[in-house]
């Protein structure tokens, strides 16, 4: 077993790998607020995390995942925007195996209010998945819809967050009986709109267009299987997601 | 909860056959590996990075010779006041961003005045406090920031007259 040490020098060398720093040097304050609600919003999004492996039909799965956030500097300008964010996000699966590897998955967020902020989420997945022998493929679609109000530029006003994300991914994994890594690649469309309340206006992201990849590792066992995935969402996003998923 | 379940379940004495609605022994081995291992994973490849641009400083307009609105300061007032305070408003103008003030022009047109107004409030120290019925100082906490150099260069061309070239 590797030291702590031994540990965190590999931990930097493969987080370096993937994290390509922005070639900007200097910025404006319009790029700055741009860039902090794709991270939020891309944070939202509902990724695979999980091994292309099909399963019969008739199999249902839930999950439940967590996903630790990143430190996000919320510097606009001079301006700290005061956003207080758990350390920690979570979130339930079902998800359900149709006939000939179809897949269709749902989640959602009934209006759950967290410290200050209220988030309705509706998010869906349809994917078709093979297993050509050893060898697993994955065609997966989502659709995101969030709304999340409460003060986000302020404390005293009550700001909302409104995002709508389409996404395609492609993912191929390897299938050595109890372990299952996979990688993927993915693209998406965004639209967000953030309603700032003291301000009266609307910051728009209209249909941004952004690529994904990741890297994961499924554990399969009789009925538990657990998932890790790593993430890097355009150049500016790392992160990663844990989930534990009963079959029945 | 019957006895024999409490001490089954002390015991660990359930069997993968076993139906139960209480926790088998292989459910609970297969929970405590798969979280051990996940936790593993996290500590070896689990990278959480945002790039927010937060720490980035501000892009700096440099002016060199006499600053004037066609030698650097047009630049200058157009790319950092001219995001708000431009007719028609921006997408990031607030909605008490006065409407007759057009800062990406130098010139006066009609109803609406240019940046050849900007000097007043420049001399009378906008940039350090706000000003009686202007409740706030410019530019705005959240709107990217002057430098020194650039506030040096502001103040330099209002006190000369705030000159077209």
């Amino acid at each position: 077993m590797m030291d702590r040490n031994t540990q965190a020098k590999f931990r930097f060398i493969f987080c370096l790998l993937f994290f390509l720093p922005s070639a900007l040097s200097a910025v404006t304050a319009i790029e700055q607020s741009k860039r902090l609600q794709l991270v939020y919003t891309h944070l939202l999004d509902l990724r695979s995390n999980s091994a292309p492996h099909s399963e019969n039909a008739g199999t249902l799965q839930i999950s439940a995942e967590l996903q630790p956030l990143p430190a996000i500097d919320a510097r606009i300008g001079a301006k700290t925007e005061p956003l207080a964010v758990l350390p920690v996000s979570g979130r339930l699966r079902l998800r359900g195996f149709l006939l000939d590897g179809w897949m269709l998955g749902f989640s959602g967020v009934p209006g759950l209010t967290v410290g200050k902020q209220k988030a309705t989420a509706l998010q869906v997945e349809t994917a078709w998945r093979k297993n050509w022998g050893g060898l697993q493929t994955g065609l997966r679609f989502s659709q995101s819809f969030w709304k999340v109000e409460g003060p986000m530029t302020t404390a005293k006003y009550k700001d909302r967050l409104e995002n709508r994300q389409q996404n395609a991914d492609l993912s191929i994994g390897m299938d050595w009986e109890t372990w299952q890594p996979y990688v993927g690649i993915g693209r998406g469309i965004l639209n967000s709109n953030l309603w700032i309340e003291e301000s009266q206006i609307t910051l728009k992201i209209e249909n941004h267009g952004y690529a994904y990849q990741f890297v994961g590792v499924g554990i399969l066992g009789e009925a538990w299987s657990f998932n890790f995935e790593q993430h890097q969402t355009e150049n500016f996003l790392l992160h990663f997601q844990f989930s534990a998923t009963r079959r029945f | 909860m019957s006895k024999r379940t409490f001490i089954e379940l002390q015991s660990w004495n359930f069997t993968d056959t076993d139906v139960c609605f209480y926790p088998c022994k292989s459910m609970i081995n297969s929970l405590v590996k798969g979280i051990y291992l996940l936790i593993v994973a996290g500590l070896l490849f689990g990278c959480s990075q945002a790039d927010t641009l937060g720490g980035k400083a501000p892009d700096e307009i440099a002016i060199s010779g006499t600053p004037t609105w066609e030698n650097g300061i047009g630049e200058l007032v157009r790319f950092k006041c001219a995001s708000c305070h431009v007719i028609p408003f921006s997408f990031y103008s607030p909605h008490n961003t006065p409407t007759t003030l057009n800062l990406s022009v130098y010139d006066n047109s009609s109803n609406i005045r240019g940046a050849n107004a900007l000097g007043i409030w420049v001399n009378a120290g906008i940039l350090e406090k706000p000003l009686p019925g202007i409740s706030r100082k410019m530019p705005l906490e959240y709107a990217t920031p002057l430098t020194v150099g650039e506030i040096d260069n502001l103040k330099s061309w209002a006190a000369s007259g705030n000159p077209n070239n």
